[in-house]
């Protein structure tokens, strides 16, 4: 199975003719790096419970982003490209990001595929190793049952050899392209004198990524698709607007003459270092 | 408003609004806001559980109970006479329940004479006009109107809002679904196929849980549950541990389990 989640396609209903296409789709993030969780209470309870600060938990689930000790954070996403053929010439640009070096991808996708009539049925991407079976039966335009036509795979389209009404199970390797594309966000400072700092850029941040080609016709042509970024790395951007260190008292047994302090990261929640205060 | 009294209401026949296509509607019950995410209210019970106890099982609605997805389906059928099938191209469909809601709906002319509705009407409740306006921009007494399946038609040209209360005929099925045990993606997607007699077929794609696909795919269980146990003695938290009891230790930094006490 992919461990790749995959968002819903931009242009998922590619024509299905000969005309040359380009489907871009962003990997898509798990919402479990966006929400909390029990198990995330449970930690936090955890920790507040041992004496220790429940804000100092921070669930790993934000494997796309990364602060380095400049403060910057990195976030590097997955594009796809699908051509409808592997050898169509294209370029790619992306509005506040870098785009980083082509992966030819092989990946074992499997949809349904809805036939309405049509006889040529166009895939989001080109398909090798199709299986494909009708999941139930096959009805023409006035809702008669009538006798499954054969289902053939050509590229990206499925060629059924009379229109009908019905519902294929598709299962087969999707042909295309990956690409990271990075983004970074620096700290900027607002105001030198108290010292408040933001990020470059934050809130309903998307990178556009646009794909250009030329069709047979010789016309121009492209397609966009907005990445989002991850909700998680939003929340880290408006986390740690100024690294500072947190420090937080820690429970000490009464023998202890002394009580422990830790101090941590805001930003990242990993302990910077500690030291005993008097009591 | 009194200009209801004075409407003129028409209920043309049936056929007149009939055609080879649209003769059925399919339509899925929503989910909750709510489903797949932790709510407020579930988090504050299950604080609350944690540090008092309590019977209360913390839960997170994932839709999902036990290892089966339920949903409604609704097929509006253009008439009640109509003969006409539902099926599913995965998971099981219950036999339709006849229900004859009561909708309420605002429609809004902008100078037509016609505009459809969202469900077929089949009788009509009320009717009332919020606002009435002639091309000229004067406002005019509440123009009569002619009530059709999916439409509602006024005489002449008007510009206002509408707001009808009908009855609309549907028959709701229960879809139930297990996840695609062999599936390599979309373990729980489906399409809905509406077989009107006589009639253009309609296919509904099937709308799974939120985060339904994405815990399938994860082998993850709804709402991320772990078991952690924890004790301690309130005024020695050094000694936390209650003779007897268990203690999970968790690394504080990763969130890794590492031994059992």
């Amino acid at each position: 199975m992919d461990a790749s989640l995959l968002i819903a396609l931009n242009g998922a209903d590619s024509p299905a003719s000969n005309e040359s296409w380009i489907n871009l789709e962003q990997e898509a993030i798990p919402t479990s790096q966006n929400n909390v969780s029990t198990s995330d209470l449970n930690q936090m309870l955890a920790r507040a419970l041992s004496g220790l600060s429940a804000r100092s938990y921070q669930p790993d689930r934000c494997p796309s982003v990364s602060i380095d000790s400049e403060g910057t954070v990195t976030v590097t996403l997955t594009l796809y490209v699908w051509p409808s053929s592997l050898g169509l010439p294209y370029t790619l640009k992306a509005a506040g990001a870098a785009i980083g070096d082509q992966s030819a991808v092989r990946h074992h996708r499997e949809i349904d595929v809805a036939a309405e009539g049509e006889r040529v049925i166009g895939l989001p991407w080109i398909t090798e190793q199709a299986e494909v079976a009708w999941q139930m039966g096959c009805f023409d335009s006035h809702s008669e049952s009538i006798i499954p036509p054969e289902i053939s795979v050509a590229g990206a389209n499925v060629v059924l050899t009379k229109g009908c009404y019905g519902v294929m199970r598709l299962r087969g390797v999707a042909l295309g392209y990956s690409y990271p594309v990075v983004c970074s966000f620096a700290k900027v400072e607002l105001d030198p004198e108290s010292g408040e700092y933001a990020w470059s850029a934050t809130g309903e941040v998307t990178i556009s990524v646009t794909a250009s080609w030329v069709d047979a016709a010789g016309e121009s042509r492209s397609e966009i698709l907005e990445m989002q970024l991850p909700d998680c790395a939003k929340d880290l951007l408006e986390l740690c607007p100024n690294d500072v260190p947190k420090v937080i008292g820690l429970f000490a047994p009464e023998q202890f003459k002394k009580r422990p302090r830790l101090r941590y990261s805001a930003c990242t929640g990993q302990p910077i270092d500690a030291d005993y205060v008097e009591e | 408003m009194s200009r209801q009294a004075s409407l003129a209401i028409t209920l043309a026949k049936q056929e007149e609004s009939e055609s080879i296509s649209g003769l059925l509607t399919l339509e899925q019950e929503e989910w909750k806001a709510y489903t797949g995410l932790l709510t407020k209210a579930n988090m504050v019970r299950h604080i609350a559980f944690k540090l008092f106890g309590g019977k209360w099982n913390p839960q997170i609605d994932c839709a999902i109970s036990g290892e089966r997805v339920t949903s409604t389906i609704y097929a509006y059928p253009a008439t009640p006479t109509l003969p006409y099938r539902v099926l599913a191209s995965y998971g099981e469909l219950s036999e339709g329940r006849v229900q004859t809601p009561v909708l309420t709906e605002t429609v809004h002319f902008r100078l037509e004479t016609e505009q459809g509705l969202r469900y077929p009407a089949h009788s009509l409740v009320s009717a009332n006009w919020l606002t009435a306006y002639d091309a000229e921009g004067n406002q005019i007494p509440a123009p009569g109107i002619t009530i059709k399946a999916r439409s509602v038609g006024t005489a002449f040209p008007v510009y206002g809002s509408l707001q009808i209360k009908y009855r609309t005929f549907r028959t709701a099925h229960t879809l139930s679904m297990e996840a695609r045990d062999d599936a390599l993606e979309h373990f729980w997607s489906a399409y809905i196929l509406g077989l009107p007699l006589g009639g253009e077929p309609v296919l509904l794609k099937f709308d799974p849980p939120p985060t339904a696909e994405e815990l399938t795919a994860m082998a993850a269980e709804c709402g991320g549950r772990i078991g952690l146990s924890l004790e301690w003695e309130e005024q020695d938290p050094a000694n936390r541990v209650t003779p007897g009891k268990k203690e999970e230790v968790w690394d504080y930094c990763g969130g890794n389990f590492l031994r059992e006490n």
